[in-house]
């Protein structure tokens, strides 16, 4: 299990959480992360970011994806450990009988934890691709979704209200979300999970104001200041 | 802009009576175990004490945890409120955007000079702030620094006493008259319309609670019990159901006496007179309802007026208007008739009344579709000769061949199960439903169109009921870009917007089977002529 320290599976090491949030450039590694996401089919939602001159899309924090992996091993050994004592307890007691059948079970249980492993590892690292935010002077705009993909923005002068909401795991990680209220009906509150605290308490100051935004927070250091 | 910063800037707190009525609030929510524990424990039960212990102990702390984290405070043009212990939460809502401050006192309330205090913008249901429970004259001093903050920035009362401003005004303004409704076009929609079913529905409902048709046929000189078994099948579920049992009922008892042609003609005369019943209540409704109908401009709004016995007058700020709506079922624009349903922003479910219905709702009932050009453009100039330089943009090549895909696998489906029975009537049946789908996918893919106009968006769906909508830039709350593996297979996507307080005119703009290339332009674009606007 990798710890919040080390995110081994990932080249060029992602930023830990106390360096700053830096604008993913062309040769970025964000950028070779998500190239590899690319096909030839045409993705728009998710294309933006390189056609639009949208080299300002910001990823989620790295703690995020630290976040969500711990969160993944632990299922993987709560699962790990009921099926292996329920295989364990239909041997032993139930059956009373170790036969072919019984070691024949194993498959698919081996199956469906190797599926847990591999989501365990795609669906964090991709998540992670896929989502990024940007804030231009006069919203936000958010890109998410592995296979739904879903990009929306929201005018800075229709957020009714925002939240910056922490639960006691993203506490854990420095990590908060924030909830952007409009006056909408289908979707009035829009959360973006995997921000980095002091990013989220920036973001929420720069929406709130009423005058346009003047640039986005590059980096935490600035979004801090 | 606002009077003192220091004091502003400084958290407040709860009164520390929040703890008693915050403690009262959460034993109310638990009534359930905290009568059972009451009764319990009268009978000597100890586990009556045990639970009453856990419930009155989690509610304590609750209340407790609830009162230490709960600060709020004004600053910067902010009302700030901080709560939560294990979940924080942060919550930002600029005073300019607060709709209404309400103070609720209870008789316990006002005896210890305390009340509970929701703060509410545009958003949502849920009140944004629950102050439960501050000082009055706490609240006071909340009050006043949301009114000198608006005072200071005299474009932000807009929102909340425009209406009322209006209201008032409408004495000295001098109206125009937009529309008038002579009662033979009321008498016609109601006609045209299927109200008459809802009328029926009550009526029917009403009718066998009060057993009166069973008391009805038991008077006459009838074979009681077998109408009765008729009747007996058709007393389960309600309004319209019930009244087509009903007369199924009656039409089986008759066919076991007088054969099975018997049995259709009665069923088809029933029918035929059902209709036309449910049509004529339709017509009363129309005319109870929207009788003198006028809709008239007064400055800057417009005043809506009508109803035979309970007169409903509603006023709409034209600067209010979020989305406006054409709509025309089938039937009515066989007749060359439309209506125009209207959304507003400020009140959901709870402005739902007879005014709010037909000021949005039933914004202009019935109309001559030619008509409609003309009311738009006095809703909003902008609006004026809108057919003619609207310019639709071009499908994206495949959607009839999607939607086709989409309806083939239920023909085939269907063709297979009939080859069960018969192979040559399988086969015939899905040919035959085969080039039916594919004129139908014809017809709905032509139906949708949208266009981008420099002011806002036009989109039309609908095959049957034909829904034309308007969204303008400036009231636009978010817009979405959305793409499924299936959109991404035939190189499209599907762009959303959404209004404020859609609802009424039950059309959401959700522009489908968009070219993706174009509809991430088109993205760009509605985020570009929002910023201008």
């Amino acid at each position: 299990m990798s710890g919040p320290d080390t995110i081994p599976e990932i080249p060029n090491a992602l930023p830990a959480s106390d360096s700053p949030v830096v604008i993913p450039s062309e040769s970025s590694p964000m950028e070779s992360l998500r190239s590899d996401a690319e096909t030839a089919i045409p993705d728009v939602v998710s294309r933006a970011q390189s056609t639009e001159a949208d080299s300002d899309f910001q990823p989620l924090a790295a703690n995020w994806l630290r976040m969500e992996r711990r969160s993944w091993h632990i299922l993987i050994a709560i699962v790990g450990v009921v099926l292996g004592l329920g295989w364990l307890v239909l041997g032993l007691f139930i059956r009373q009988n170790f036969d072919a059948w019984q070691w024949l079970l194993l498959v698919p249980i081996g199956i469906l934890f190797a599926m847990l492993i591999w989501a365990a590892y795609f669906f964090p690292r991709r998540g992670f691709q896929a989502t990024s935010w940007r804030l231009h002077s006069h919203g936000f705009e958010i890109r998410r979704g592995i296979w739904w993909r879903h990009r929306i923005f929201v005018p800075k002068d229709r957020i009714q209200h925002t939240d910056v909401h922490q639960g006691p795991i993203q506490r854990a990680y420095g990590l908060a979300s924030l909830v952007l209220n409009t006056g909408g009906t289908h979707e009035p509150s829009i959360t973006l999970d995997g921000l980095d605290m002091p990013v989220a308490e920036s973001l929420r100051e720069q929406l709130s104001k009423r005058e346009a935004i003047q640039a986005p927070p590059a980096t935490k250091e600035e979004a801090v200041a | 802009m606002i009077a003192s910063n220091k004091v502003q800037n400084a958290s407040r707190r709860l009164h520390p009576l929040s703890l008693l009525f915050e403690f009262a609030s959460i034993l109310r929510a638990n009534v359930i175990p905290t009568v059972a524990a009451i009764v319990s424990t009268s009978r000597g039960g100890w586990i009556g004490i045990v639970v009453g212990a856990v419930v009155f102990g989690i509610s304590a702390a609750i209340a407790i945890i609830r009162y230490a984290t709960f600060r709020y405070r004004i600053a910067d043009g902010e009302l700030v409120v901080d709560s939560g212990l294990i979940n924080h939460v942060h919550r930002t809502v600029p005073l300019s955007k607060i709709q209404n401050i309400d103070l609720s006192q209870n008789l316990f309330h006002r005896l210890l000079r305390v009340g509970e205090v929701r703060v509410e913008t545009a958003s949502g249901k849920e009140p944004e702030a629950v102050m439960r429970v501050i000082a009055i004259k706490e609240y006071s001093q909340l009050r006043d620094e949301l009114l000198s903050f608006r005072n200071s920035d005299g474009k932000e009362t807009q929102p909340e006493s425009v209406q009322e401003k209006i209201v008032s005004d409408t004495s000295t303004q001098t109206s125009e008259l937009i529309l008038k409704l002579p009662t033979r076009l009321v008498i016609l929609a109601g006609f045209l319309s299927n109200r008459g079913e809802v009328v029926a529905g009550v009526v029917f409902g009403f009718l066998w609670q009060q057993r009166f048709a069973d008391k009805w046929f038991a008077s006459q000189d009838w074979d009681k019990e077998a109408i009765r078994e008729s009747l007996r099948e058709g007393t389960q579920g309600n309004g319209i159901s019930q009244a087509i049992r009903w007369v199924r009922g009656v039409a089986e008892y008759l066919g076991t006496q007088s054969g099975s042609a018997g049995t259709i003609l009665l069923m088809l005369i029933g029918v035929t007179v059902l209709f036309a019943i449910l049509r004529t209540f339709s017509a009363v409704w129309y005319v109870l309802k929207f009788y003198g109908y006028r809709l008239e401009r007064v400055g800057d709004s417009v005043h809506v007026r009508c109803g035979l016995l309970t007169k409903v007058s509603a006023t709409i700020p034209l600067g209010r208007i979020q989305l406006i709506s054409v709509q025309q079922k089938w039937l009515i624009r066989q007749f060359g008739l439309a209506t125009i349903r209207i959304e507003t922003a400020g009140g959901g479910e709870k402005n739902s009344d007879d005014a709010t219905s037909i000021g949005r709702k039933w914004f202009v009932p019935i109309v001559d579709f030619s008509d409609v050009p003309r009311i738009l453009a006095i809703l909003d100039p902008k609006l004026a000769g809108m057919d003619e330089r609207i310019e639709w943009q071009p499908q994206a090549s495949g959607t009839k061949a999607r939607m086709f895909r989409s309806i083939l696998l239920i023909v085939i489906a269907i063709s297979l199960g009939l080859c069960y029975w018969s192979i040559v009537a399988g086969i015939l049946l899905g040919a035959a439903l085969l080039v039916l789908g594919w004129m139908y996918v014809g017809k709905k893919a032509k139906s949708r169109r949208y266009a981008r106009t420099d002011w806002g968006l036009v989109y039309r769906s609908g095959t049957w009921e034909r829904k034309t909508s308007i969204a303008f830039f400036d009231k636009l709350q978010s817009v979405a870009l959305n793409q499924s593996p299936f959109d991404r297979r035939w190189k499209m996507a599907t762009l959303k917007v959404d209004t404020a307080a859609s609802g009424p005119a039950n059309h959401r703009i959700e522009v489908k089977y968009f070219d993706a290339e174009r509809a991430s332009r088109e993205l760009q674009a509605i985020i570009q002529a929002g910023q201008v606007h």
